[in-house]
């Protein structure tokens, strides 16, 4: 094809794209959770719960055994696979969910006890339950007035 | 004429429903089809089987959840939606509705549809005198 410096199709194109991802960006809540859909950075959510930090990530059909986790007082990495292959003597419409592999690390805001944190994996949602160390915990101090 | 107006926003302001609580996004699916039937497979990460609901209406295939709860607490990093999901599916064949079968395994629901006999594609054997 020859290259001119205006391709409506082109600009057309960009365009398309553009929007979807504006609409991506506003539906979904950003990049990182487009890897519902395939690309390798799990979306999560980090909260402080007082106690405990909980962090939840979105992992459909993902089993233990493909999911690596690995803690320290303040970072904590996920690693894991999932294999979507095709059932036997089907044609596919439409394949969506793609096999796929990540690696994501975070640091933490306040140091957590890697002993006594749980995980646990339930309909597709990993939920890492990390307790802070004792010096990280909010304090009540009790003020005496005389 | 004020007043007029006034009740003109009053109305619309009475009148507005609320059609959908929570927003809702569609889930990645993969659709598989052989000479039997027609197999969706959807990511559906959070949800609960009470919650879920799979309904075929005519050759409409509506597949719809809410979202699981989330923890509480203060949120230092929120890159999950709150959305619930909903896809519609059109079905191009005659489906035997009473035979459709839903399972959900770890965040990730299969359903499968089983075409009725007359929809599936026949062999005819031709003869020869």
């Amino acid at each position: 094809m020859l290259s001119y410096g205006y391709n409506p199709l082109r600009e057309m194109e960009l365009l398309r794209r553009e929007l979807d991802r504006v609409f991506d960006d506003a539906m979904y809540g950003g990049r990182a959770t487009r890897t519902a859909r395939g690309v390798n950075a799990p979306a999560i959510n980090l909260v402080d719960a007082g106690e405990a930090l909980v962090l939840e990530a979105d992992l459909p059909g993902f089993t233990e055994e493909q999911l690596t986790i690995n803690l320290t007082a303040n970072v904590v990495s996920i690693e894991g696979a999932r294999e979507v292959s095709p059932p036997e003597g089907y044609s596919a419409h439409r394949r969506e969910r793609g096999s796929y592999r990540f690696a994501r690390s975070f640091g933490l805001p306040t140091k957590v006890d890697p002993e006594k944190t749980r995980a646990s994996l339930k309909h597709g949602v990993l939920t890492l339950e990390m307790p802070k160390l004792p010096e990280a915990r909010p304090r009540n101090i009790s003020i005496k007035v005389r | 004429m004020p007043d007029n107006n006034e009740a003109v926003q009053k109305r619309d302001e009475t009148g507005v429903q609320e059609t959908r609580a929570r927003p809702m996004m569609a889930p990645p699916v993969d659709i598989y089809e052989n000479a039997d039937e027609f197999r969706i497979l959807a990511d559906l990460p959070g949800v609960d089987e009470r919650a879920l609901s799979v309904r075929m209406d005519g050759d409409e295939l509506t597949i719809e959840a809410p979202r699981g709860a989330r923890a509480s607490g203060a949120a230092l990093v929120r890159e999950l939606p709150a959305a619930g999901f909903r896809r519609v599916f059109r079905i191009p064949e005659v489906i035997d509705a009473e035979k459709i079968d839903a399972r959900l395994r770890s965040g990730v629901l299969e359903v499968v549809l089983p075409k009725v006999a007359a929809a599936k594609p026949r062999q005819i054997q031709v003869r020869t005198r």
